[in-house]
């Protein structure tokens, strides 16, 4: 498919001077859509996985339906996500993740359910053993077949492939090429979060101890990653320490000193880094100042208060939030149009401000569509 | 201090370990179960006020959780030998409906339900209309509780209401939903009675519709 090109600058460059804290021509927009092809393309949830040609095609068509946006997925890269050798909590080689056309219908998106309290994945007294012998001997590498095996020295290439084709044939940067997970999340996941929450009150020091030893591999793996599919961005995702989680003590002891530390080597090793915080982070997020300026993207959820966000961190780090994800499903374009506006008025001024979503898998398009048509008019900078 | 009142202060500060000593103690010095449990519980709701106030986290209501529920089972053995039942305050239903497989916020709230002294039971997540429907028959339950994050749990929330309407059952029992995204919209769409994305809070309109009868 061809490029779109009609505006002055190209997204590679909008998110760029965005990132960078200054204003480019647009408020940039990035729908971030996952599976939502599926509902409206000739393509299932289990090729968006498992078929990097077709997931390519959906996503471009999709690209095109929409009327360009500013950061793109590229085909073929869920394969890797899922299907992933290293230690990752989206990996169905140590989780028990149900997969389409696996262990769910061919049209269903992919599903994890909460380690349970009394059979966790892994039991406290596993702490000293991961410290002992790491972490491989957690996976089960039985559940990937040998195809699966094969398949994925096939889909690495082709996800590179992929991912060029977005920067430079249509000038859009792409999500998560790699992605970093602190050992927080990573044990959280692994514990379930109701046994971690536990494990936090019974022995933090226990806690740290695995961090410390963990910490330093898990940041190699984010950009190993990163470094097969030949792509420039990382994603660093949390959610279970925010403040609808840990109180700031704990978050202090046992979150952000990894966390930083992940996140500055990434941009010291010149990758994009792209931060991805659901929950409610608010009341902590004068810490992120402590990170490098203006090389840094972060997207927030509506639990968020992106406003509270500009006035913390506005000279700081390119920030999005605020749009609640169901409401492009259960919304109105007219809804969507009014939030969009709002944020660009309260947040767009200098720069440094992304207008986006995670778009949920029944949204409807002409929801989505506003968002990226009212930043594309009313988003627009005067000179 | 008196051993209650540093039971009561223990809990509050979740210090787990010496809570469970002093449940010991107080229990030695001839304090009738059921006081002890009131102590426990008066704990836990002052945890549910500081979690409300956003001086503790989620954190701290799941070591209080995880609190009572031990020292319940200390004192299970006590109760036993008074042949006393402890009754429970009435029965509630929950799961996260079909299509959604979010529980984390659920289990919490089923911690705290059980803290407070209901009797929980819990479907899991997944759950089809029809699981609810025969749940609630078996059990008698009178308070139904949906859990869901998803947008298409509106949808199935909306079925289980249906459901429970076909099976005779709606006007036997109240419907309270929860979650991240629910609001007044989501309870009139699925035809429930309450709606918070607050646990501490749901707890607190659970325990009311039982008490009121
Ligand atoms: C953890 C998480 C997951 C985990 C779930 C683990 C688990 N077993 O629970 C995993 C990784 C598996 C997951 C999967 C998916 N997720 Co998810 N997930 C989250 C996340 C980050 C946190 C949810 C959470 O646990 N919050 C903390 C708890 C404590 O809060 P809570 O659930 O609201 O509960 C509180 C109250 O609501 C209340 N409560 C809860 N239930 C009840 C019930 C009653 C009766 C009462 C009274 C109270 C009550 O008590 C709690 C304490 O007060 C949210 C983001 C967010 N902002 O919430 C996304 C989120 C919910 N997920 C989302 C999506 C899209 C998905 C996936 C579809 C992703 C995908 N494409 O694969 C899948 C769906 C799988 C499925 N079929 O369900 C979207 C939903 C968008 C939408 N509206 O449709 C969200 C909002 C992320 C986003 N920003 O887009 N997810």
């Amino acid at each position: 498919m061809e490029p779109i090109k009609e505006e002055p600058m190209t997204s590679v460059e909008r998110v760029l001077t965005a990132m960078a804290l200054k204003e480019p021509d647009r408020v940039p927009v990035w729908p971030l859509i996952d599976f939502l092809p599926i509902k409206y393309y000739d393509v299932t949830a289990q090729e968006m996985i498992e078929d990097p040609d077709k997931s390519q095609e959906a996503y471009e068509w999709i690209y095109h339906k929409l009327g360009g946006y500013d950061i793109a997925m590229a085909g073929g890269g869920m394969f890797m996500q899922y299907i992933n050798p290293f230690p990752d909590i989206f990996s169905a080689l140590y989780l028990d993740w149900r997969l389409p056309g696996r262990m769910l219908g061919p049209n269903e998106p992919p599903q994890l359910v909460e380690q349970s309290l009394d059979d966790p994945f892994i039991t406290e007294k596993d702490y000293d053993k991961i410290i002992e012998k790491g972490l491989l001997w957690l996976g089960n590498f039985k559940r990937a077949s040998m195809k699966d095996m094969k398949k994925l020295g096939k889909i690495g290439p082709k996800v590179a492939e992929n991912v060029v084709k977005w920067w430079t044939h249509f000038q859009v940067p792409t999500f998560a090429d790699g992605a970093g997970t602190t050992p927080f999340d990573l044990l959280s996941v692994f514990r379930g979060s109701t046994n971690f929450m536990k494990d936090i009150y019974r022995f933090p020091d226990k806690i740290k101890e695995v961090s410390d030893f963990l910490i330093d591999n898990m940041i190699l793996m984010g950009e190993y990653g990163a470094r097969m599919s030949g792509g420039k961005t990382l994603l660093v995702g949390g959610a279970r320490a925010s403040a609808d989680f840990i109180s700031i003590k704990h978050f202090e002891e046992l979150y952000w000193p990894y966390f930083k530390k992940m996140v500055t080597r990434y941009v010291n090793d010149g990758f994009i880094v792209q931060m991805h915080l659901d929950t409610n982070w608010t009341d902590r997020l004068h810490y992120f100042k402590e990170l490098p300026k203006g090389k840094l993207y972060l997207h927030m959820d509506e639990r968020t208060d992106i406003f509270k966000a500009k006035e913390i961190l506005g000279d700081h780090i390119c920030i999005q939030g605020n749009l609640k994800p169901s409401l492009f499903t259960l919304g109105t374009p007219a809804m969507i149009e009014k939030q969009t506006k709002e944020i660009i008025d309260k947040c767009a001024e200098g720069g440094g401000l992304f207008v986006g979503a995670e778009i949920p898998d029944d949204a409807k398009l002409e929801n989505v569509k506003a968002m990226v048509d009212t930043c594309k008019t009313y988003g627009v900078y005067k000179k | 201090m008196g051993a209650k009142e540093e039971l009561l202060q223990a809990v509050v500060e979740l210090e787990e370990e010496k809570s469970y000593t002093l449940v010991k103690k107080v229990l030695d010095e001839g304090v009738n179960p059921k006081e002890i449990i009131d102590i426990l519980r008066e704990g836990v709701e002052i945890v549910g006020e500081r979690f409300n106030k956003k001086e503790y986290f989620l954190t701290e209501l799941v070591m209080s959780g995880e609190i009572f529920q031990q020292s319940a089972k200390i004192l299970e053995t006590a109760m036993k030998e008074e042949s006393e039942t402890s009754e429970s305050l009435g029965v509630v239903v929950i799961g996260t409906v079909k299509g959604d497989v979010h529980d984390i916020g659920k289990n919490i709230f089923v911690t705290l339900l059980q803290a407070a002294g209901c009797e929980v039971h819990d479907l899991g997540v997944d759950i089809h209309a029809e699981k609810f429907v025969a749940k609630v028959k078996e059990t008698k339950a009178k308070i139904v509780a949906y859990s869901g994050l998803l947008t298409v749990a509106l949808d199935s929330m909306k079925k289980t209401t249906q459901a429970l309407n076909s099976a005779g059952l709606r006007e036997e029992v109240k419907i309270i939903i929860g979650g991240l995204p629910v609001d007044e919209l989501w309870m009139n769409e699925a035809g429930a009675d309450a709606y918070t994305d607050n646990a501490f809070k749901g707890v607190k309109i659970v325990t009311n519709w039982l008490k009121e009868g």
